[in-house]
This record gives C-alpha cells, sequence and structure tokens, in this order.
C-alpha cells in the first residue's frame, strides 16, 4: 500500500480539523483532494509529509513513518506557497534540492520536462506565479518519487499552463507514481481520471470515481425563465418536475434539462446550496 | 549524516548571502572599517598593543557572524514556506544546522582576516606562528558559544523583533565587553559589569592568546557560557517544534 490513513484525527487546541479519516491508496493511482477552504485539506496533506502528527490515529506512508527519511527519499512535495530563496538561481535551486536524494534525476532534463529550463539561470525572485508553480512541480518530481503530493499545484494558472500540469501528472502516472493532489477545480478530476475524495469539516464525504459523484445526487439540473429571471431547480425526477409546472400552468420559457455536473454534486457533498 | 547535502546547502545558502551585500557588506567589512577608525590609533606605537587591539576586533568580528549572520538567518528563515518545503526533503534538521555552521566559519574567518588584514597595513602589529595558530584555535573554539548565543535568540525572539535585539546585543556586548576601546577606559559602571559579559571573556582569551598567557580561565568561562545557551536554544526549537510540527 502507499499511503494508509487509519482514522487520522487532528485538533488544534479545541478545534478538530480532521475528524476520524481513512483513506488508503494503491500504486499507479491519481486522487484529488477536494474541499471548500477549511475542511482539512492541508491538515490532512501535512500529515501525509510528516510535518504535523495526528491526534489520534496512524499513518503509514510507503509503509513506514512520513518522518523517516527513508520514506522522504520516496516522495516528492511542493511548497505550499512559492518562497525560495530570492538570490538563487532556478537551476541551483534545483540543484541543491536534488543533492538530498540519493538517486536525482538529471536537473535540467526535469527543469526540462516543466518546460522552464530556458529559466534556468534567472534568479528565483523573479519569476512569475505560472512559472513558480512549473517550478514547483519539478521540484516534486527531482528524483523520480514513488508517490507525490502536491498542495493545489494548479491554483492561479491560466488554462494553458494548468494543462501542461495535467500533461506531467499523466506523464508521472503512467511512470509508475502514485499521485495525491488538492484542488479547487472539479474538471481537473475528469481531466486526469482521478479518484474522487471530497473532505468537508474534517471528515471524508464522499471517496469514488466522478461517474459514482454525479450518480450520488441523481436528477437532473431544471432551468427555465419566468417574468425575465432565471429559475434553477436541482430535481430528483425531472419529468415529474416538469409535468407539475405544465399542471400547474406557469408561464416559464426557454426550459433546460441539463445533466447535474460535478459542481453540483460538491456543493450537495459540502453541504452548501445548489445554484 | 549525508556530508555532500551538508556542503550543498552551504554552498548555496553562501552564494544567496554573498548576492545580497546587505548581507555580508555589515558583516565583514564594518570590524575592519572600525578598527581603522578606532583601534588603529590605539595600537599605532607598540606591537604588543597592536595584537591586543587587532585580537579585540577579532572577537567582535566573530560575535557579529554569530548573532547577525547565523542568529538572524535562523530566526528569518524559521516559520516561512521554504523552511517547511526544506523539512520535506530526506535532509534532517542536523545537517541543515551543520550547514549553517559551516557558512558562518566561513564568514566568519572572512571578517576576522579582515581585520588582521587591516592590522598588518595601519599598525606594528606582529605575531609569532605560534601565538597565530593559538589566536586561530581560540577564536574558532571561543566563538561557538556566540553560535549558540544566535540559536536561542532565533528561537525566543520573534522573527519581527531580532534584528534590533541582535544588533543591541552585539553593540553593548562588544562596547562593554572593552572590545572596540581597552576595558581600562570603560565608564566605571560599565567596568564593573565588562568581566560578567561573555564578550570579555571572549577577548579576554584572545588577548591572552596574543601575549602567549594562560586561555584556560576564559575558554572554561565561555564553556559555561555555551552550556548556558545551548539548553536556552535547545528549549527554544522544542518549543517552537511542538507549535508548529505536531
Amino acid at each position: 500500500m502507499i499511503l494508509e490513513l487509519e482514522c487520522i484525527s487532528k485538533s488544534y487546541g479545541s478545534t478538530l480539523a480532521v475528524d476520524d479519516v481513512s483513506l488508503v491508496a494503491k500504486r499507479g493511482e491519481i486522487i484529488a483532494l477536494l474541499g471548500p477552504n477549511g475542511a482539512g485539506k492541508t491538515s490532512t496533506i501535512e500529515i501525509m509529509l510528516g510535518l504535523r502528527k495526528p491526534s489520534a490515529g496512524t499513518v503509514r506512508v510507503l509503509g513506514g513513518n512520513p518522518r523517516d527519511r527513508q520514506v522522504r527519499s520516496r516522495i516528492g512535495a511542493t511548497p505550499q506557497e512559492t518562497g525560495y530563496p530570492s538570490a538563487l538561481r532556478v537551476a541551483e535551486i534545483a540543484t541543491m534540492v536534488a543533492t538530498a536524494y540519493a538517486r536525482p534525476c538529471n536537473v535540467h532534463a526535469t527543469l526540462e520536462r516543466f518546460g522552464i529550463n530556458d529559466l534556468a539561470k534567472r534568479m528565483a525572485g523573479t519569476l512569475s506565479g505560472g512559472e513558480l508553480r512549473r517550478m514547483n512541480l519539478a521540484l516534486a518530481f527531482i528524483a523520480s518519487p514513488e508517490l507525490v503530493i502536491l498542495d493545489e499545484p494548479t491554483t492561479g494558472l491560466d488554462i494553458a499552463s494548468r494543462r501542461g500540469v495535467w500533461k506531467s501528472l499523466h506523464g508521472a502516472v503512467e511512470s509508475g507514481a502514485t499521485v495525491f493532489f488538492s484542488t479547487h477545480y472539479l474538471e481537473e478530476i475528469d481531466e486526469l481520471d482521478a479518484r474522487v475524495v471530497v473532505m468537508d469539516h474534517g471528515r471524508i464525504r464522499f471517496d469514488g470515481s466522478s461517474a459514482q459523484m454525479r450518480a450520488k445526487i441523481g436528477g437532473k439540473r431544471v432551468s427555465y425563465e419566468i417574468a425575465d429571471k432565471t429559475e434553477t431547480i436541482l430535481a430528483r425526477d425531472a419529468d415529474h418536475f416538469v409535468r407539475e409546472l405544465v399542471a400547474k400552468n406557469i408561464p416559464f420559457e426557454n426550459l433546460r434539462i441539463e445533466a447535474t455536473s460535478l459542481d453540483d454534486a460538491f456543493l450537495e457533498l459540502t453541504g452548501a446550496s445548489a445554484a | 549524516m549525508n556530508f555532500s547535502v551538508i556542503m550543498a546547502f552551504a554552498r548555496y545558502g553562501a552564494l544567496g548571502i554573498l548576492r545580497t551585500p546587505a548581507q555580508w557588506v555589515p558583516m565583514i567589512c564594518f570590524p575592519a572599517i572600525f578598527f581603522s577608525f578606532f583601534g588603529g590609533s590605539f595600537s599605532a606605537h607598540s606591537v604588543e598593543i597592536a595584537n591586543m587591539i587587532v585580537a579585540s576586533y577579532v572577537a567582535y568580528a566573530i560575535i557579529g557572524v554569530g548573532i547577525l549572520q547565523f542568529g538572524v538567518g535562523i530566526a528569518n528563515e524559521r516559520g516561512t514556506p521554504w523552511e517547511r518545503y526544506l523539512r520535506t526533503l530526506p535532509v534532517s534538521a542536523s545537517e541543515r544546522l551543520l550547514s549553517r555552521v559551516l557558512i558562518s566559519a566561513i564568514f566568519a574567518f572572512a571578517a576576522a582576516g579582515a581585520v588582521v588584514l587591516v592590522g598588518a597595513f595601519i599598525t606594528p602589529m606582529h605575531y609569532t606562528l605560534s601565538q597565530a595558530v593559538m589566536l586561530m584555535v581560540v577564536a574558532g573554539l571561543g566563538g561557538l558559544p556566540f553560535l549558540a548565543c544566535g540559536v536561542a535568540l532565533a528561537y525566543w525572539v520573534s522573527p519581527k523583533a531580532i534584528m534590533p535585539i541582535a544588533f543591541l546585543l552585539y553593540f553593548f556586548g562588544a562596547f562593554a565587553g572593552g572590545l572596540w576601546i581597552p576595558p581600562q577606559f570603560l565608564p566605571k559602571f560599565i567596568a564593573g559589569i565588562s568581566p560578567y559579559l561573555p564578550s570579555r571573556q571572549f577577548g579576554e582569551a584572545l588577548w591572552a592568546a596574543a601575549r602567549g598567557g594562560s586561555v584556560v580561565t576564559p575558554l572554561l568561562w565561555l564553556a559555561v557560557f555555551c552550556v548556558a545557551m545551548l539548553i536556552l536554544a535547545t528549549v527554544g526549537y522544542s518549543r517552537d517544534q511542538r507549535t508548529r510540527f505536531v
């Protein structure tokens, strides 16, 4: 097993950030961790990385304790924020990080893979947001890790850069790595064909495929216009709902019935109201 | 212990500092410049006095590296996303600390070397080989407590307050310890507390080394100070780890 969280809880004082979370990842899986802000995603990731200890439960990463050097040498992670030493060049930081590993990849080949080898001589302090994100990923993959743990790798990236990230993650999974990442973008689940784990208030609300997630809420999204305003309803039985509208003689226009989206499912799972 | 990691971290750490003159110019040049302003005039005529005053400014330079470069450096990195990221790498805290000690040793050597160089030009300073070797050994050993002091400061003072507090301690310690002007010229009140200051004891050790006397008593005194600072540093460090990484 690549990753095993067994009944993990984490509290800070009286705040329970992670509440009885159990999760298992197998080799070659790609898992997306979703959840609103404050759901406990970062705490869960910090526990996986050995940055924090769970208050209760056990965590095993690659069969061991994530604080062990042997285990850490097989994991790739990214800085949560991008605070690189501003007076070092991109290639210098990558070389410094690579030295920490027993069998690092070629630094320039790794930078090339993430499209930043032409920035190798640039000072880290002068990189743009998108360039920093790609640098984050390059560092995570610098020693062919068996498990990659990424905290919001695509937040703030334009669509072209995000496609580039997806391609790299696909490539990593094909070469046998397991990828665990948190995200706010629901479309990444389908793009990456990822297993979805939805967290809210410290608990896992859903764990399965995106098709299962859509099926979970069932129904259809029905929208229509009335008096120049658009009404949208998530209807369990759309046919029945429309018959009612007609029977009640409601003067609707532009009726549309659509499949529910992952967004709808996500909002339903995390208890927020569907729009 | 992975020696190549220590070397790589020291190399790139030092490179980052060298590219930021604000971080090394005060540390390496100020002791030599102060020496040329004040120390040189005291020591213009006598080899013995010149040797002593050069030793004073060597102590001043080394304390500066320990507190300003080592201590402030750790304080500024503490709690940054970069430090958090480094903790996810297969590198231990002691390897990172050793790489910092190495950087400080290099800068301390440079800062002390600048003082000696200026001394050789503007004073009649002259050390025999055995005095010079003794001076280097005592300077290295005596500098260690100030590294420990830097770590203690880094973990007990907030990163926002560290700069002014470190400078205050550094200047006060240097002045009251008799490193800027010899102890016999200190104001009476300061002269009373001076013998109890680690900076003074570091000075005493180097003065003894410079005139070929016994360095045992001041070094013992510094060893006690070092142990106290190590305890303070360890308690501060574990307190910090408890709040941020548990």
